[in-house]
């Protein structure tokens, strides 16, 4: 694994994290060190229980990491309660979730303006920043309709809009095509990466589709709660050479 | 890699709302918004608010209206006068005239309006109306009040609306009121006939006044006449039944100056008058109100705790559905503060919605009670009285108990953590309160309540009744803490009958109901709340129809009561007793007097019932409160001495026995009386005391007769005997008979108007709680869903997850409705008992089958009914998309 070098806004030093299910110890992360540097759109993989989504919990604030530390825009998490942390999480960090998870009792637009209204701000001078979110996804027009008169490719591009609204130093996306055909997937992967080129905007993502990974510069591949493979460069983009190494992984064999 | 199916596209509306932009303006407006969404469940939720905050305001209102209404009424027909003398052998009773030449004397009057007033009869008129049971009716048909014309307008009210008032020189003329006038289509000029001691009399109306000042009295039904007009047809030449006294200004502010001079004119006036106040009247008529506001208002607390329960469950169904949504705002930001704010927010506009619904509710309500009031007292209840202390009271109990219902809610939301967002389903949520110190708070709370009731002696008299209400209330805290040890306990044998009925499914079903002990219990809780209701309020309404009833058959006794607008003479006893089919006929009179019991320095007005010892017992009896008392001597000692027999209330109130004495005023002036025995009687609510013919006459000068009691001979035909009588003597009007049956009908009539309102409050109790019902089994199947799925997957049918959640709750409504059974017959008991204390009657609690019944049955239909809607839910779970995810 290569030393981090340019600016980096998120990293895991020697993180572990343990569950206690009944009298089993389950060992989701095994020390394990990652980073992300500013601008860049980086693709966790691995296998079912390889604690890919544990990492990206932990990276997000969401849990805590029983061993090691995260530092998140230049502040170590272990340091803060639970209030910092959320208020860290509300102004650096945006969620997309495979569920959407939008409020359906809210429009599009307010689903978007949501964390604008969690931080207390008057809505009325960041009007525009909120239609040209709703404009980069595509939804200018369906601002005033509610989550279930969205089809599901719609939903996530809200949730996608909901994310960038308090210009996070991180994006962190959670199987954001998991449940979705492969038509509105695509669409999404191609905002994200969009997001990345033209605003800037830093990326992690969690899949198992080799296809959403193909959209990342850098592929990390997880497995039994360690980082065990990474692809670079042009090597990130290539879906085959993906599959491959995650099939590899899958039946046991770690490549050098 | 196979990618998800695509989600269904939902029709997009054609008439999609119109762009208004984001209509939020801070996080918490999120809590408006949802709910608006859920607006039925809101409404539902705030039900049990505001029926809580409606019956507290209305009895309040009522309680408040009642008293300031007769305190009014009192105040407004004597108008101006400051000091009242009365005969001292109650109103109504006549004393010298004179008595006005020296008031007149006295230093400090000013003027002093000598009267005559009469309950008398429109000769058209139906008569009706006696002091009995229940009776607190302080209206008479009509009224006659015989005044000095000179005087008079300088001391009542007068409203002339038309024609003029009396003056010194008219003989048959007589003022009207205009509610009066128009009652009867008279005009100035027309005549009004009235019944008299001696026939009827014509009176010319010269004026109509209004129904305001003097006349208000007798709520309007009274016929002025001139003092010696009043004095020749009532037999009452040469005297008085009252004097209003009027005392310069000065005097009337000083409430010191005014006893003084009170205290000064009771020296020097005969002894069979006395001095007093305008206002002390309506004393007891408000005292003999208090046991029926009393229930009221405890109805009203079971509504608010069962209020309470429905919103606790409401809002633990609400953070339980939007445990990904919570779990999602705390991801992207909200902290816990903020997710019980948003929770409590919700809570405080449910709360102010369902307080303002429950203050104009309230307001209904009390006009409804307010007219029951009417109806009870017999007269118009003008004041309406909202005081800003009640306002206030009764929000802030409907803002306070919907808050703190919602702060366990409230708290469990800020315990979601974000990671929630990622799930599906909601996760079962364990409530860590439930631990095995709450059965215990449970049991000590239970037991210490009910050892309370069997304590009861011990308790000072003055706190009887709070601590009684208090311990109900623990009572039924205490059996709710206990439901989850009584589910484990009565669920395994239950489980056998479900399956019978239910098959296997039914078992499952059954066995479900230990898996969310919080939600359950409370669920139980409040549907044994409701049984409870039911069975105690059905019992004790049954135990008090029994003793009245049994109280009317015994100490009232005989078939007919023959009934006169003006007193008859005694010589009509042996004309009745010559109509055939008459067996024997009994005189009773009703009069009220003041007493006063041993070392109290206040006298009460009670009611004397003059009867005649010897015909009395044959056509009715004593129902003696010792068992082994000496039934001939107490009759002879109450035949032939100064004695009496007083009433159980009476005797608990003042701690009376037999062998005491107590101080009447008679017209003889204060005389001692011995308390010969203690009796049941239920008249004018047991505020009584029994005397011999004998002593009526001797002390109160009175020889006349108000009722007779008419036994009919066996086998004679009641209906026809009561004709005879009627053809007989009922000439002009004057006389009524009423029959026992018709009496007992009249009776309970009125104890069943007095108990619909509780009923309906139970009722609203009861649906309250299958509203709850409903609401846990939504719960549990949303939180089940993946499991549904699952059973339906290994292929299960429909109909037999619906057989599962109708067993379910099955077994929830059969453990309510045996708690609520248990609950039910201590607390009737206990009731009966706190009526004892707080009304002061005898009555002993009998055992009724109906009210059980319908108590269990309830239980068992509601939880049937309340599940079909969620059983359909459940089988409805989309079995692919209950167990794809996760």
């Amino acid at each position: 694994m290569s030393a981090p070098n340019g600016d980096v806004v998120l990293a895991a030093h020697q993180v572990s994290k343990l569950y206690q299910m009944g009298t089993i110890t389950v060992h989701a992360l095994r020390r394990v060190d990652f980073f992300v540097r500013r601008g860049e759109f980086v693709a966790v993989m691995g296998p079912s229980g390889s604690g890919k989504s544990t990492l990206l919990y932990l990276l997000g604030g969401l849990d805590r990491p029983t061993d090691g530390d995260i530092v998140l825009d230049g502040q170590s998490l272990s340091r803060l309660d639970d209030d910092a942390i959320t208020l860290l999480r509300r102004r650096r960090v945006g969620f997309i979730f495979q569920f959407f998870n939008l409020v359906p009792t809210l429009t599009a637009e307010e689903n978007v303006a949501l964390p604008l209204l969690i931080d207390g701000q008057d809505l009325r001078r960041h009007r525009d920043r909120i239609v040209s979110l709703l404009e980069l996804v595509g939804l200018a027009d369906r601002r005033d309709h509610k989550p279930d008169q969205l089809s599901g490719g719609q939903q996530q591009r809200v949730s996608i809009a909901r994310a960038l609204v308090m210009e996070p130093a991180i994006l962190l996306a959670d199987e954001p095509t998991g449940n979705l055909d492969s038509k509105s997937g695509t669409g999404i992967l191609d905002l994200m990466r969009r997001s990345c080129d033209e605003l800037g905007q830093t990326i992690v993502m969690v899949t198992h589709d080799p296809k959403a990974a193909s959209y990342a510069d850098r592929v990390v591949f997880l497995k039994d709660g360690r980082i065990v493979d990474e692809l670079h460069g042009d090597a990130s983009g290539d879906t085959r050479l993906i599959l491959r190494r995650f099939a590899a992984l899958e039946e046991g064999h770690v490549p050098g | 890699m196979s990618l998800a199916k695509t989600r269904e596209l939902s029709p997009v509306t054609a008439t999609s709302p119109p762009r208004g932009g984001v209509r939020l303006s801070s996080f918490y407006d999120l809590a408006l918004r949802n709910m608006a969404t859920r607006l039925t469940r809101t409404l539902l939720t705030a039900l049990g608010i505001v029926i809580g905050v409606a019956v507290i305001l209305a009895v309040d209102v009522t309680n408040a209206t009642t008293l300031a209404s007769i305190r009014n009424l009192f105040d407004e027909t004597s108008g101006r006068a400051s000091l009242l003398i009365e005969s001292s052998a109650g109103a109504g009773q006549g004393f010298d005239e004179n008595v006005v030449e020296a008031v007149r004397r006295v230093e400090g009057v000013e003027a002093a309006a000598p009267m005559i007033s009469v309950r008398a009869a429109l000769a058209s008129g139906n008569p009706t109306g006696a002091l009995h049971a229940f009776d607190a009716s302080i209206s008479v048909p009509l009224r006659v009040l015989g005044v000095d014309p000179t005087v008079d307008p300088q001391v009542h009210i007068y409203r002339l609306l038309e024609g003029r008032l009396l003056l010194p020189e008219d003989r048959r003329a007589a003022l009207i009121t205009s509610s009066l006038a128009d009652d009867l289509e008279r005009h100035v000029g027309d005549e009004v006939e009235i019944v008299t001691p001696d026939g009827t009399a014509l009176l010319e109306i010269v004026g109509i006044i209004d129904k305001e000042g003097i006349g208000r009295t007798n709520d309007g039904r009274v016929v002025i006449v001139p003092l010696p007009t009043a004095q020749d047809l009532f037999l009452m030449r040469g005297q008085l039944s009252q004097v209003d006294i009027v005392v310069s200004r000065e005097m009337a502010e000083d409430p010191e100056r005014l006893e003084q001079l009170k205290a000064y004119m009771e020296a020097r006036l005969p002894r069979d008058v006395n001095v007093s106040y305008p206002a002390a009247r309506g004393k007891l008529i408000s005292q003999m109100l208090k046991t029926y506001q009393l229930g009221l208002s405890f109805f009203g607390a079971v509504a608010i705790f069962v209020g309470g329960f429905l919103i606790y469950n409401t809002f633990s169904m609400t953070v339980l559905e939007r445990t990904r949504e919570i779990g999602m705002l705390r991801s992207i930001g909200a902290t816990r503060r903020q997710i019980v704010g948003l929770i409590l927010a919700e809570s405080l506009v449910l709360a102010l919605l369902g307080s303002f619904l429950g203050v104009v509710g309230g307001l209904g309500l009390a006009r409804g009670l307010i007219q029951t009031m009417t109806g009870l007292l017999g007269t118009e209840l003008e004041t309406f009285a909202l005081s800003p202390f009640s306002l206030v009271k009764s929000l802030a109990v409907g803002v306070g108990v919907t808050l703190a219902s919602s702060l366990v809610p409230a708290f469990q939301a800020g315990r979601v953590v974000p990671l929630e967002a990622l799930r599906v389903y909601g996760r079962p949520t364990q409530s860590g309160l439930w631990g095995k110190w709450v059965h215990g708070i449970g049991a000590v709370l239970f037991i210490g309540c009910t050892l309370l009731f069997f304590a009861e002696d011990l308790i000072p008299p003055a706190f009887k009744i709070q601590v009684g209400i208090m311990s109900v209330f623990g009572l039924l805290l205490g059996a709710a803490l206990l439901v989850p040890p009584v589910l484990g306990l009565v669920e395994p044998p239950l489980r056998g009958g479900l399956a019978l009925l239910y098959g296997p499914e039914g078992q499952l079903g059954s066995r479900n109901v230990e898996r969310s002990p919080l939600r359950t219990a409370l669920t139980v809780a409040a549907l044994m709340v409701g049984v409870t209701m039911i069975i105690a309020l059905g019992e004790m309404s049954n135990s008090f129809r029994q003793d009245i009833l049994a109280w009317v058959e015994t100490a009232i006794g005989g078939d007919l009561y023959v009934r006169s607008t003006t007193p008859m003479r005694p010589e009509l006893g042996r004309r009745l007793l010559a109509v055939p089919g008459v067996e024997a006929a009994s005189p009773v009179n009703f009069f009220r007097v003041r007493m006063w019991a041993p070392d109290e320095e206040e006298p009460n007005t009670v009611v004397g019932i003059a009867i005649d010892p010897a015909s009395y017992l044959q056509v009715a009896s004593f129902k003696f409160a010792d068992q082994q008392v000496d039934v001939t001597a107490r009759v002879r000692e109450l035949a032939e001495e100064d004695a009496l027999f007083i009433s159980t209330t009476l005797a608990d109130r003042y701690d009376l026995q037999q062998g005491d004495t107590i101080v009447l005023e008679t017209r003889r002036g204060r005389r001692e009386f011995r308390v010969a025995a203690v009796i049941v009687d239920f008249t004018a609510q047991g505020n009584t005391v029994t005397l011999s013919r004998r002593a009526l006459y001797r002390y109160f000068g009175e020889r006349r007769v108000t009722t007779f009691t008419v036994d009919v001979l066996p086998g004679a035909d009641v209906e026809q005997v009561r004709q005879a009588i009627e053809d007989r003597f009922g000439k002009g009007g004057r006389i009524t008979v009423e029959s026992s049956e018709e009496f007992r009908e009249r009776i309970i009539r009125l104890m069943n108007q007095s108990f619909a309102l509780l009923n309906t409050l139970v009722a609203i109790a009861v649906l309250i709680s299958s509203f709850g019902l409903i609401n846990t089994l939504l719960m549990n199947i949303f939180e089940r869903t993946r499991e549904i799925g699952m059973l339906r997957s290994l292929g299960a049918t429909r109909g037999q997850i619906v057989k599962m959640v109708l067993a379910e709750s099955a077994t929830m409504g059969i453990t309510g409705g045996l708690l609520g059974l248990v609950l039910g017959l201590m607390l009737a008991r206990f009731m009966v008992q706190g009526l004892n204390i707080a009304g002061g009657y005898r009555l002993v609690y009998h055992f009724t089958p109906l009210p059980v019944l319908l108590g269990l049955v309830l239980a068992l239909a509601l939880s049937q009914v309340a599940a079909l809607y969620p059983a359909r839910r459940a089988a409805r779970v989309n079995v692919v998309e209950a167990i794809k995810h996760e």
